[in-house]
């Protein structure tokens, strides 16, 4: 037992998350999943089905009471796999968002993050070994009207990641951060994330989310900094640099605003 | 009553909180301000004496009960420009840090500053207009080697900055984030900062000058406006150098002097 390879993923009952569990298992890694929803024991029975070791945890990460109770559930395991992945995301104007809604989010996508990583950090660099993977965002590049504080979050956690590869570089530890364009999974359909009306939600090119987590599960074992999954993402995130945040802005107001 | 204009500044006991302050003042504003510290009564005296009417609340805008603080102060006045200014640093590298220094630059820069906006962008679709003034920095262009979590939380602070902007573009209400680079105020000192390059520069920006800038810009209602030469060459640069490389040189500015690395 002692030997057998921990993989952690959160957010993994459906959608990126998923995937990644998926992709650990098929690895041969034991793996502890959580998610806030009862759905994550159905992720957990198809995952044993393919023969993986699993435990799972229902948490709501948006706390830190449940950010700690799953701490306690890693416990002070070996951990050789993180894949920090839980996030939501808040469609409509701002203004007409619940303020509670959006402090659940920023509580979510970087505080839970930013501490988890913090914990995770410390305790791969005493093991000498670890790979972590966060989920980012191309989001993170362009200002997101209609979407505006999933986007800002997304911002903080691409500039958190490339600031930690740079302290870490000379560690043992990697990180890399997986920046999707815009994936099929559930985030455009989950109501409490009020994007079902948004253009994009309906949008028949979104990407694929197999070949998305493969990217970033793929690039973080190769230790690599970063990877964004599609050839027009990439040529998102490479015109984001030089576009004018005020097109960019317009751009995703199109895509995002509610019809 | 009528034709006064009201002016609300966070962080403004010292720095660019204070300079924007005294522009308010100077331009006959009535201002209100706050900051955590109870030095924002001396310095609501200071402002008094020449003749502003100031209101000074002390409030630490990284708690709920804080910003409430702040807009139970306003009273439900018309507010006609916010300056959402109040913001912390923190240096070394993050795995010296204990979880309540981030948490610290995340409840004031993020939860504190997200509040303060949802709650002003409210109260100026129903006043019907106003001027909103940000202070992100361009720190939020390029990852924070040994700055990490700061410079994530102004890259969180410009994005949203420039999100509801666009929101509200067919509104009389105008968001405009102010971008600056290193400025010599006390920030350095509180983000125990001064064993590091960037701490030293004896060349940092005059905040007087930074503020009168960001001051401009938010009455002309401009979209950002980042201060001082080499920041504006900085910023534009920076999105065409790959973030690694920028992360690599925030790091010879950032990373303490001789001090061990918990990595």
């Amino acid at each position: 037992m002692s030997d057998q390879k921990l993989a952690v993923v959160t957010g993994a009952s459906s959608g990126i998350g998923y995937e990644l569990a998926r992709f650990a298992v098929e690895d041969h890694y034991d793996i502890l999943i959580c998610a806030d929803e009862p759905e994550i024991e159905h992720a957990a029975d198809k995952l044993r089905r393919l023969g993986g070791t699993v435990q799972t945890m229902q948490v709501d990460l948006a706390t830190r009471d449940g950010t700690d109770a799953f701490w306690a559930a890693v416990g002070d395991r070996h951990i050789d796999i993180f894949c920090a992945n839980a996030g939501r995301a808040l469609g409509t104007a701002f203004h007409e968002q619940e303020w509670e809604a959006i402090r659940r989010l920023i509580m979510l996508n970087m505080v839970q993050t930013t501490t988890l990583l913090h914990r995770v950090g410390l305790r791969m660099q005493a093991q000498g070994q670890g790979r972590i993977l966060v989920t980012g965002s191309i989001g993170g590049f362009v200002a997101g009207p209609y979407d505006a504080v999933y986007n800002a979050t997304k911002a903080y956690l691409d500039s958190l990641c490339y600031a930690l590869q740079d302290e870490w570089k000379d560690g043992p530890v990697t990180l890399t951060c997986l920046m999707p364009g815009p994936t099929d999974t559930p985030i455009f359909t989950r109501p409490e994330n009020q994007l079902a009306d948004s253009p994009i939600a309906k949008s028949d090119h979104l990407g694929d989310v197999t070949k998305t987590a493969r990217a970033g599960y793929d690039a973080m074992l190769a230790g690599k900094k970063g990877v964004v999954p599609g050839v027009m993402n990439k040529l998102i995130a490479m015109f984001a640099g030089v576009v004018p945040q005020g097109i960019l802005a317009e751009l995703h107001r199109r895509g995002a605003k509610p019809e | 009553m009528t034709g006064v204009i009201l002016a609300v500044i966070t962080g403004a006991s010292s720095g660019i909180g204070l300079e924007l302050a005294r522009c308010a003042a100077a331009d006959g504003c009535e201002i209100i301000i706050c900051a955590d510290g109870d030095d924002i009564h001396k310095v609501g005296e200071q402002l008094a004496g020449s003749g502003t009417a100031v209101k000074a609340v002390q409030a630490d805008l990284g708690t709920p009960g804080g910003v409430e603080t702040l807009f139970k102060a306003i009273g439900g006045r018309r507010v006609d420009y916010m300056m959402a200014n109040a913001g912390r640093g923190r240096g070394d590298a993050f795995l010296n840090q204990s979880e309540a220094d981030f948490d610290e630059v995340l409840r004031v820069n993020v939860i504190g500053t997200t509040d303060l906006l949802h709650r002003a962008v409210r109260m100026m679709r129903t006043q019907g207009s106003g001027r909103i003034l940000i202070t992100g920095s361009i720190a939020g262009w390029m990852p924070g080697s040994y700055h990490a979590v700061y410079n994530a939380t102004k890259a969180y602070i410009d994005l949203l900055s420039l999100a509801i902007r666009n929101e509200v573009n067919d509104t009389d209400i105008t968001v405009t984030c102010l971008m600056p680079g290193a400025t010599d105020t006390m920030f350095f000192d509180r983000a125990e900062m001064l064993d590091t390059p960037i701490g030293k520069d004896p060349n940092k920006d005059d905040p007087a000058m930074v503020a009168k800038e960001g001051y401009a810009a938010m009455l002309d209602g401009a979209s950002g406006v980042t201060t001082g030469f080499m920041n504006k060459v900085q910023s534009l640069v920076s999105g065409l150098i790959p973030d690694s490389v920028l992360a690599a040189m925030h790091r010879k500015m950032a990373k303490p002097d001789g001090r061990m690395d918990n990595v």
